[in-house]
Parts: C-alpha cells; sequence; structure tokens
C-alpha cells in the first residue's frame, strides 16, 4: 500500500513536469515557425517576434516550480499517507493537464501576432496582452498546487 | 494629465494664405482638423516617393550596420545633395545588382554545362564539320558507360566527374554512330568565353556594391529629403483641408492649440490681420491628446499608449499607474539581486553609453530595478538565495530581549529547552516555539520571537523578521490588487464627477463604501478585532445604505426602473468581476515564486561543480553567471507582460477607463 501512494506521487509529479513541458514546447514552436515566416516580409522586427515567441514558455517553468515546491517537502516515502499521494496527484493534473492546453492556445495567439506584425501591423502591445490571457489560468493552476502543498 | 486644447477656425483672404500657412508652420503648434477630400495626382505620388525614401533608407541602415565603423564615422554632414538624384542613383544601382545576379545565376548554370568540356574552339569544330568530320559530345553515368566503347567507337573521354563521363565523339558525316548515352548539343560559347563574361558581372557587382556604400554613408541626406518630402506633403494635406468660402475668395481652416501655446498664433493672426474664433471643446469633439506629466509620470507614458490614449473627457491615468506597475514589475521579477544587476547595468549604460533619445525609458528601467531591489528583501530573495532560512538561534541576549519586550515571564521561562538549538528554518523554529508554548501565545507574540532569534549571518539580524514567508506574500498579492481595484473604482468615480455631475458616481462610491466596509467589518471580525455579534447591526446599515446608492442611482438619466434593473444587473457583473480581478493578481505571487525557485535550482545545481577539483570553482563561476542571466531574461519579460495585462485589464476596467484620444500632431517643419 505504501508503494502505491509513492507511485501516485511520482505520477503527479511527472504529469505536472511533462504535460507542462510539451505545452511550452509546442506553444513556443508555433511562435518560432510564425517568426520564420514573417522573417520573410518583414525582417526587422526579430526583437517583437522573439518576445512573443518566448511567452508560452512559461508554463513548463511553472510546472517544474510546482514539481520543486512538493519535491522539496521531502514527504514522498513509504511513511506518507494515501491522502498526501492523492493530493499530490491531484495537483499534477491540475497544474499538467492546464498548463498543458494553456501553453498552445498561447502560442496560437503569439503566432497570431507575430504574422500581423509581419504583415505590417502595429499589434506588439495588444498580441502581449491578449496573450497573457490563458496564461492566468496557469497560473491559477501553479497557485492552487502552491496551496495544497502548505497542506501536505 | 491631458494638456487643455482650444478650437480655432481661420478666416483667411486667399492672397494672405500661402504666407499664413507658411507662418503657422513654422510656429508649429496647430493640429490641423482634417477634411474629408479626394487625394490629388501630386499627393499620391509624394506618398508614394515617401514609401521609397523609407524602404531605401532602411535598406541603406542595414548596409551601414553590416560595414564597419569606418565608413560608420563617414557619415556625411553637407546636406546639399540632392536626395531626389540620390534616390534615382541607388534605383539605379538596385536595378543592376538585381540585372547583373540574375545574369549570374545564368552564366553559372552554363558554366556547370561547358566547364567538363574544357577550352575548345568551336570555329575549329564547325569547319572540320563543314569538312565532312563531326563531333558529337555525350555524357553517360560512370556504371552505364563501358571502357570497351573506347576500343569499339571513335571516342574519346574529355573529363570525368563523381558520377558522369564526358566524351566525344568523331565520325565522318556518312557514319552514324549508336551508343547508349546521352548526346547533348555542342555548347556554343566557349568557356574561356563564359568565365570572362562571369568576371565582368562579378566585378560590376563590386563596384555597384561599393556606390551603394557610398550613398549609405550619404544617408542623412536621403533623411533630410524624406523630412522634406513629409513636409510638403502635410503642407499639400493642410492646403486640401481648407474650405473655400466665397467664390474661393476666403479660406477656412480649422484646428486645436493646447491653451498655452494659443498667445502666439493669435498674436500672429491679429498682427496680420486674420479673423479667427477660438472656442472651448464641446462633447461631441475629437480633440487630440497631448499629455503633460512630471518627470517619474512621464517616463510610464510609453506604457501607456501602449494600450491607447484617453479621451479628452478622460482623466489620464498614467501617473495613477505608474507606481502599482513599478511596484508590480518589482513583485514578479522578486529578487534583490536582479534588481541590483538591472539598476547597475542600466545606470552605467545610461552615464557612459546611451544616447540621449534612450535616456528616459532607461531611467525607467532603473525605477523598475529599484522597485525589484524592494520587493526583493520583502520576499527575502537574493540571487535566488532565501535569506529567511539562514538559521534561527535563541540564546541568552536574545532571552533578555524576550524580556524588555513584554513577553511574560512564563512564556520566556516556557522556551529555555530550546535555547542553544539551531534550527535551519524558520517553519523548524516556529514548529519548536509551538511545541514549547502553543500556537496561541507564538501568534500572540510572533514579531519577538522572530526578531530575538539569531541568524547564521549576522547582517540579517536587524531586518530579517520583516521578511514575508511565502504565504504571506500570496495574501500581499491579493491585498495589492484589491488596493488597485479600489484604487480604480475611485478614478472611475472621479471621472464621472469630471464628465457628468456628482448623481452619476454614486454607484460607484457605494460599491467602495461596500467593499471597504465589508473588508473591515467583516475581515475585523475574522480577525479578532471585533465580535461577531458587534460588527452585524453595522453590516446591515452597511448593505442598506449602499444598496440604495448601487440600485437607484446606477443611471440616473434613466427613470427609476430601468435605473434598478441596470442596478441589480451591476451587481451580478460585480460579484463575479472582482472576485476574477482580484484572483488575477495571483499572478503577482505565482511569477516571484517560480523566479525565485528557478533561481535557487540554478545556486544548487552549481554547487555541485565545486566538488570537482582544481576546474570546479571556474564552472561554478561561470554556470552561476550563465544560469542566472537566462532566469533574469526570461523572468524580466514575465515581469513586464503581466503587469501590463494588471494594468490595461483589471485596472483599466475598474477605473472606467475607454481610451482612443488621436495623438496631438501639430503642423511644423
Amino acid at each position: 500500500m505504501e508503494n502505491v501512494a509513492v507511485i501516485l506521487s511520482y505520477t503527479g509529479l511527472v504529469l505536472m513536469v511533462l504535460l507542462t513541458g510539451i505545452g511550452s514546447s509546442v506553444g513556443t514552436v508555433m511562435g518560432g515557425n510564425a517568426t520564420v515566416g514573417a522573417m520573410k516580409k518583414k525582417d526587422d522586427a526579430f526583437g517583437s517576434y522573439m518576445l512573443l515567441s518566448a511567452l508560452p514558455g512559461t508554463q513548463g517553468l511553472y510546472g517544474f516550480g510546482g514539481f520543486f515546491i512538493i519535491n522539496s517537502k521531502g514527504i514522498i516515502n513509504a511513511s506518507m499517507s494515501m491522502t498526501q499521494a492523492l493530493a499530490i496527484l491531484a495537483a499534477g493534473l491540475i497544474l499538467g493537464i492546464v498548463g498543458l492546453i494553456s501553453a498552445i492556445r498561447q502560442g496560437q495567439v503569439c503566432a497570431n501576432g507575430i504574422n500581423a506584425i509581419g504583415n505590417g501591423h502595429d499589434v506588439f502591445g495588444n498580441t502581449m496582452i491578449l496573450a497573457v490571457f490563458p496564461e492566468l489560468y496557469a497560473i491559477i493552476a501553479f497557485a492552487t498546487t502552491f496551496i495544497i502543498s502548505q497542506s501536505l | 494629465m491631458i494638456v487643455p486644447m482650444i478650437k480655432y477656425s481661420f478666416l483667411v483672404y486667399h492672397k494672405q494664405y500661402e504666407e499664413f500657412l507658411d507662418e503657422i508652420r513654422n510656429i508649429g503648434v496647430v493640429h490641423i482638423i482634417e477634411k474629408p477630400f479626394e487625394e490629388t495626382q501630386t499627393l499620391k505620388a509624394n506618398k508614394s516617393l515617401l514609401n521609397e525614401y523609407s524602404s531605401t533608407i532602411s535598406l541603406l541602415k542595414k548596409r551601414l550596420k553590416n560595414q564597419n565603423s569606418v565608413t560608420e564615422s563617414a557619415d556625411t554632414d553637407d546636406l546639399s545633395y540632392d536626395g531626389f538624384a540620390l534616390l534615382d542613383q541607388f534605383k539605379n544601382y538596385q536595378q543592376r545588382l538585381e540585372y547583373n545576379n540574375q545574369k549570374l545565376t545564368a552564366l553559372k548554370k552554363e558554366l556547370n554545362a561547358v566547364e567538363p568540356w574544357g577550352d575548345y574552339d568551336l570555329h575549329r569544330i564547325e569547319s572540320l564539320s563543314r569538312n565532312n568530320l563531326s563531333f558529337r559530345f555525350f555524357v553517360a553515368s560512370k556504371q552505364k558507360f563501358k571502357s570497351e566503347w573506347e576500343n569499339q567507337y571513335p571516342i574519346e573521354v574529355i573529363s570525368e566527374t563523381g558520377t558522369s563521363v564526358y566524351f566525344v565523339l568523331v565520325q565522318a558525316n556518312k557514319e552514324n554512330y549508336e551508343i547508349e548515352a546521352d548526346e547533348i548539343k555542342i555548347p556554343k560559347v566557349s568557356l574561356a568565353q563564359l568565365k570572362s563574361e562571369y568576371d565582368f558581372f562579378i566585378n560590376d557587382n563590386i563596384k555597384v556594391n561599393k556606390g551603394l556604400d557610398d550613398l549609405a554613408s550619404q544617408i542623412n541626406v536621403f533623411e533630410k529629403a524624406k523630412n522634406d518630402l513629409f513636409g510638403d506633403i502635410s503642407y499639400e494635406r493642410v492646403k486640401l483641408s481648407t474650405q473655400k468660402e466665397a467664390d474661393e475668395r476666403v479660406m477656412l481652416l480649422e484646428g486645436w492649440i493646447p491653451e498655452e501655446n494659443s498667445t502666439s498664433v493669435s498674436d500672429y493672426c491679429d498682427k496680420i490681420r486674420v479673423l479667427y474664433i477660438s472656442s472651448k471643446p464641446e462633447e461631441s469633439d475629437k480633440v487630440p491628446i497631448l499629455l503633460k506629466n512630471n518627470k517619474f509620470a512621464k517616463l510610464f507614458e510609453p506604457i501607456g499608449k501602449l494600450y491607447s490614449l484617453p479621451t479628452y473627457a478622460e482623466i489620464d491615468l498614467t501617473a495613477f499607474l505608474a507606481p502599482f506597475f513599478m511596484i508590480f514589475f518589482g513583485f514578479c521579477l522578486g529578487d534583490a539581486g536582479y534588481g541590483l544587476t538591472i539598476l547597475a547595468l542600466v545606470t552605467y549604460y545610461k552615464m557612459f553609453k546611451a544616447k540621449a533619445e534612450i535616456k528616459p525609458i532607461l531611467t525607467l528601467v532603473q525605477y523598475l530595478g529599484a522597485a525589484t531591489i524592494l520587493m526583493g528583501l520583502v520576499s527575502g530573495t537574493v540571487f535566488g538565495v532565501n535569506l529567511l532560512d539562514t538559521g534561527y538561534l535563541l540564546n541568552n541576549e536574545s532571552l533578555k530581549f524576550l524580556a524588555s519586550s513584554n513577553v511574560p515571564q512564563d512564556i520566556i521561562s516556557k522556551i529555555s529547552g530550546i535555547v542553544g538549538q539551531h534550527y535551519a528554518t524558520r517553519d523548524q523554529y516556529f514548529a519548536a516555539i509551538t511545541g514549547a508554548i502553543g500556537a496561541d501565545d507564538l501568534n500572540e507574540y510572533r514579531s519577538e520571537f522572530m526578531r530575538s532569534a539569531f541568524s547564521d549571518y549576522s547582517i540579517l539580524n536587524s531586518f530579517r523578521h520583516l521578511i514575508l514567508d511565502s504565504q504571506n506574500m500570496f495574501n500581499l498579492a491579493l491585498v495589492f490588487g484589491m488596493f488597485q481595484i479600489l484604487f480604480g473604482m475611485g478614478m472611475k468615480a472621479a471621472n464621472m464627477i469630471k464628465q457628468k455631475s456628482f448623481v452619476f458616481s454614486i454607484s460607484t462610491i457605494s460599491w467602495m463604501i461596500l467593499i471597504i466596509g465589508l473588508i473591515v467589518l467583516q475581515g475585523g471580525a475574522a480577525a479578532g478585532y471585533f465580535t461577531k455579534e458587534s460588527v452585524t447591526m453595522p453590516t446591515y446599515i452597511l448593505l442598506g445604505v449602499s444598496g440604495i446608492g448601487i440600485l437607484f442611482f446606477n443611471d440616473p438619466s434613466a427613470n427609476i426602473f430601468i435605473s434598478f434593473a441596470k442596478g441589480l444587473y451591476d451587481i451580478y457583473g460585480m460579484a463575479t468581476g472582482i472576485f476574477g480581478d482580484l484572483l488575477s493578481y495571483i499572478r503577482l505571487f505565482a511569477l516571484g515564486t517560480s523566479g525565485a525557485i528557478l533561481g535557487f535550482v540554478i545556486n544548487q545545481i552549481a554547487v555541485q561543480f565545486l566538488s570537482i577539483h582544481y576546474a570546479g570553482p571556474i564552472l561554478f563561476v561561470i554556470f552561476l553567471i550563465i544560469g542566472h542571466t537566462l532566469v533574469l531574461l526570461l523572468s524580466v519579460l514575465g515581469a513586464f507582460v503581466h503587469p501590463l495585462r494588471l494594468t490595461f485589464v483589471e485596472f483599466y476596467k475598474n477605473s472606467g477607463f475607454a481610451g482612443g484620444g488621436k495623438a496631438y500632431k501639430p503642423f511644423t517643419n
């Protein structure tokens, strides 16, 4: 039984880092691809493209941050309770799934913004603001993980 | 603050008009109100020429960038050159370059085809052919080429490449050999001729590039020509915006002038006897916006402009968003070491390298760096090192301090068991004290216990008790959020009073009273300042009073039933909206925490390097520098964007900010 708790806990941590990491990779690649296209049309706005491409990278960091907060509690061992294990698994699911989807969706907003800038529209500021909308939910998931870790 | 504007309508006699426009342009304060007009051919041509100048300048700038600094310093200040002639020259060069490159591509192809055959004399081949001896050129892949062919047929292998064999067959005109290889047409141009043509275009390209470099060094001439042309276009637009009255004898022109500059124009008009009417803006006027803020708030104007300028009737929020933005940036970056790095680098750059025009931006970054230092100290993070958990030790001096801080003697005696014990983290220290005296007493004297414990680093003893732990940082983010939301509501009420009247602000003020009242009464009761019973009646009174304001003054311009219905809808919007807005501020905490964690991890990994002999310390330092630079860059991006969102979404929404103002652009040289 103790082993099941440890397995569940590590499953939670894996989901946390894995899913958010995948989300951020896909999100940043979307920005990167759009940048390559936009560079053909307007190559003097690389700074804007790069900043927008980097935005979906944060979810992966939240995933890692969540992993760190829980891992540094030092409670994942044979003597841990099933409740603690389920709490960690829940945190992993929350942060992992929300991070995954929000990063990909954020990447889409950024890629559209990059296309638009490439076509000569001055929408850098607007895209930045709109792109952080989906990120809020990854932030809330991270805060949730933090609150869960406080109660472990 | 938005600079007050005055609307001027000028009536000018047609013979005076050109002179009038020239002088108005010299004074350079009138923002002309453009009327719809049909673009003339000249205007269209000038606009396309302006585009040509812009693209030429950007191409030449790139060229300058790629050249070394020697050429760059050769920037000419001699503006006597004719910009248009230079533009023509530039276009010629561009066309030549394009033509040459096309030729070179084609020649390259031909060269590739001819090169395997080497240099031969085409005339001799032709004359031999006339004398009954013809040459046929073949190419075959190495696999297909059979060496016995050389004995079977009169062929001569000319050359071989990695995959193909090139050979020539010589035959009398009557003979006709069949060989299983691809016959190709005899190239009509010799290798030498092709090479010389190729070299010609290469050399010409060198000349053209040299010419373009020379043009790049005269970029100032292009800039001047572009500015002059821009002036001409503005002039043309102003003329087209002029209304012609009285059989085209009187010209009517309208424009906006900042109140403080209006005398210069009216004095001139009085002098040359031009009739004008000046009036204050009316509600329906689309007044151009000129902001005038104090030195500090002015730095944040570019941030406000990222969203939109305010309309003339609104209050300019730049000065009010500035302190919030600064603190929020600091909160999100949240590392005093990073703040110090930013401040030091920017200060150095500003003092020794920066051009005057970017200095305001650098000053803004200095403020952001200072805010980061402040917030980094509040959360106790310096380059990822946590100052909070730096060892806790109670000794006899601590006990004396506790006694002098009015902590009862019986509590002090209870903790004698943990005197001399060392605890690594604040949590462990508090857990030990809770074990000794219980949670209630710890809560009562928490501050005294924090101040009395000695850190492993004596430098921290004086301020470590002020550092907030992560739970408190979480709460602080929400407190900042609540404060900014309420502040925004205050701005909304002020806007209502400015734009309409006090009655229209009652609903917003009621909301503010309700929220603040609930925080004080219910929050106070929850924190134990009041008993629950004692706040019941005041809460009802609060709900009643603010409810009347919210429901019956929601829209004073409508009748009471519509206002009531709108009030109900408003309650729904507010109840869901404020909660969502408040949660949004959690990002301040989350970004700060994730940044701090990354910094900490960099330190942890770097420390591992120290165990390597000899190279360890060097790797340690290199890893720290690279790691923290990356974390800093990543965190700065988030720390800039997220406060932007809080400003433009949460703050602007609660302030009722609409925006959409157009910038004041005077007609000038």
